[in-house]
């Protein structure tokens, strides 16, 4: 999915995030809960932040990461899936 | 020069900004970091505080005090998250010349005028406790509410510091030499705060951070922890 079609999720501005070594912790102000991502997962959500759509983030992370693209976008499927369940991020249109 | 972001801590400041303020902390005991807070998570953390409970609370170490302190809610989870950083930890470090700081622990406290909330000399020594830190997130600007540090032996008093710009914060030396306190608010704007102390122990990166970093196949992974609390700290 996420390589042919471009999705613009947008983090919730209510959430606060910093990087703690390869992992990065969000913090929701909506719910008061917060949530550590993994290396990978970190990095999607920093690209993702940083304003790129998915189609973008999918891009960059193959050309830094050794996963085929198959992999990728169920991984990234599944992740944004989750973020939008917790309220973290939301459709962008 | 630092401001605490959505995305983190920023730092901007010249060798020449940080010179200052360590001769600032030098003379006086304390410095001032105007907009510490970010605008936009200034107003966030306010609306949140505005939904939250406030509670009457005499501190008994302290001879006579008395103000309300917010009950454990998201503007406290966040502000817990967001002054527990290593780079703030280290802007710290470097000007006060203290010592190795892990966590920041701190209250949102609020005192109105005429309610009798109130402070008393003290010195807050002790638990590790480094340096004492208190962030404005008052939406008007009060009257009084002021920081005087005096020296614990003559009485004599050596600084004021007046912190009645929303989002600035107030660094102050804790030292068994001194003593400070906050003067009563007068007027009719009430002072909200979230005051503490940049603590050597216990290292909180470690408490907000159960994963360590893996040399596993890729995969993304999320974990929920809950909300943040004191305990995080422990």
């Amino acid at each position: 999915m996420l390589a042919k079609d471009s999705v613009h999720m947008k983090p919730n501005p209510n959430v606060l995030f910093k990087r703690l070594g390869e992992e990065m912790v969000l913090f929701n102000l909506d719910t008061d809960h917060f949530y550590e991502l993994n290396g990978p997962a970190a990095r999607f959500w920093e690209l993702l932040s940083a304003g790129h759509d998915t189609a973008e983030v999918s891009e960059r992370m193959l050309d830094e990461y050794e996963v085929d693209r198959d992999q990728l976008a169920s991984e990234a499927d599944a992740l944004l899936a989750s973020l939008q369940q917790e309220g973290l991020v939301s459709s962008g249109e | 020069m630092i401001q605490v972001t959505r995305r983190g801590t920023e730092f901007s400041g010249s060798t020449e900004v940080m010179g200052a303020l360590r001769d600032q902390f030098e003379r006086r005991h304390y410095f001032v970091l105007p907009g510490l807070l970010e605008t936009e998570l200034l107003d966030l953390i306010q609306r949140q505080i505005d939904r939250g409970e406030f509670r009457e609370r005499v501190h008994e170490r302290i001879d006579s005090n008395k103000e309300l302190c917010l009950s454990e809610s998201a503007a406290f989870g966040a502000l817990l998250f967001l002054m527990n950083d290593e780079k703030l930890f280290q802007f710290i470090q470097d000007i006060t010349q203290c010592a190795r700081i892990d966590c920041f622990e701190g209250r949102v406290y609020r005192v109105n005028p005429g309610d009798g909330h109130h402070d008393s000399w003290h010195n807050d020594i002790g638990e590790g406790r480094v340096v004492g830190m208190s962030l404005n997130l008052s939406r008007e600007v009060y009257s009084g509410g002021v920081l005087q540090i005096r020296n614990r032996e003559s009485e004599a008093l050596i600084s004021e510091a007046a912190n009645t710009g929303s989002g600035d914060a107030v660094v102050f030396r804790l030292s068994r030499d001194l003593q400070h306190r906050i003067t009563e608010v007068e007027g009719s704007a009430s002072k909200t705060a979230f005051a503490g102390w940049f603590r050597a122990q216990p290292n909180v990166s470690s408490s907000l951070k159960e994963s360590q970093a893996e040399d596993a196949p890729f995969s993304f992974r999320i974990k929920s922890r809950g909300s943040i609390t004191v305990d995080h700290l422990y």
